[in-house]
């Protein structure tokens, strides 16, 4: 009557649970905010941009032959403010260049804001009616994209960037797409 | 009695309660866009707002949610109809920029097979246990006693007849 294949019967519900928590451990270190850009690896959308002082305008063409980073951003955009020091120290430090994609926003503001809190961008593109922004799938500012020398891109962040984002992630990428380049 | 009548009438406003939250949302937009052209287009149109999620609202189609993203992406889908992109066209246009996460119910692939797979596996596994647990009850149902074993059985039962009435 107690065969082994019996005596083992009862272990299942043990196995079932063990493995739904090992699951929902495994979730819980997941970000449901963080979405893979289909992006990745692929050549950055073109544009032709008008500048935020409307004197020239910007393509991505422009840009080939240099790394870059293109960060997306709104003086509406309240997480903007909480990354805005970390860009213009990268600026300051020279390690890439850094154009930003004014997304949706009314140019008087973005001047003011700017004013306000310091301009990192070498350039910025004026996205008012957030065409571009659809093109490089941007749905949360601020985002930021590296684009490499072939104008591909090599990386992107959504959400306000972090010391760490930078110093972690996108200054060891720099490194690397400068040494394959050399 | 009167807690009777109250609770009953609790429960009434939960039941209408629960089966109004499971309705359909009614969709809505912001700002009506145009017409399309042709019936045809507007089917496609339809169909796509109610196929693309709002990428901000999570849990909204595009036809749903009044974020701005989501009106920004209706004028997007309207425009790409307009220029005559079929419904495939457009859902490429979407996922080549957002991922098939824009999608509201993933699509068939490597990394969702798990998704799709595990709750059929589910459903068989459970079909299983119930088929073989019928069967092992019907097996012990057909079990036949032994002349012996029968013939104890009454004698117990009889026993228990005459304890029970003195």
């Amino acid at each position: 009557m107690n065969s082994p294949h019996m005596r083992y019967k009862g272990i299942w519900p043990f196995v079932i649970f063990c493995g739904l928590a090992v699951l929902l451990y495994i979730s819980l270190e997941k970000n449901p905010e963080h979405i893979p850009s289909p992006l990745i690896g692929k050549p950055a959308p073109k544009f032709t941009l008008p500048d935020l002082e409307n004197r020239n305008s910007l393509s991505k063409q422009d840009m080939q032959g240099s790394i870059w980073l293109l960060n997306v951003w709104a003086s509406w955009c309240v997480a903007c403010v909480q990354e805005h020091p970390l860009l213009n120290d990268l600026s300051n430090s020279g390690v890439v260049q850094i154009v930003g994609l004014n997304y949706k926003d009314v140019q008087a503001d973005a001047v003011d804001w700017l004013d306000k809190h310091g301009n990192p961008y070498s350039f910025i593109a004026v996205d008012a009616t957030g065409d571009v922004g659809i093109d490089y799938g941007v749905y949360g500012v601020p985002e930021t994209f590296l684009i490499d020398r072939d104008g591909y891109i090599q990386y992107k962040h959504i959400g306000p960037l972090t010391p760490e984002i930078i110093s972690q992630q996108i200054l060891p990428l720099v490194d690397l797409l400068r040494e394959r380049e050399s | 009695m009167i807690q009777a009548i109250l609770s009953s009438r609790l429960l009434k406003i939960l039941v209408v309660a629960l089966a109004v939250s499971t309705l359909p949302s009614v969709g809505f937009t912001a700002e009506p866009l145009p017409e399309l052209p042709t019936s045809e287009q507007q089917r496609t149109y339809d169909r796509l707002i109610r196929e693309l999620r709002c990428l901000v609202c999570k849990n909204q189609n595009l036809l749903d949610s009044n974020a701005e993203l989501a009106s920004d992406l209706r004028k997007k889908t309207h425009e790409l109809v307009v220029a005559g992109k079929n419904y495939q066209e457009v859902v490429e246009y979407m996922t080549d920029r957002f991922g098939t996460f824009v999608m509201y119910r993933p699509p068939l692939k490597t990394s969702t097979y798990a998704l799709w797979g595990l709750p059929f596996l589910g459903f068989v596994l459970v079909l299983t246990l119930i088929i073989h647990r019928i069967r092992k009850r019907s097996q012990i149902q057909l079990l036949e006693l032994g002349a012996n074993e029968r013939k104890a059985a009454e004698d117990l039962l009889e026993r228990r007849k005459r304890e029970s009435s003195p």
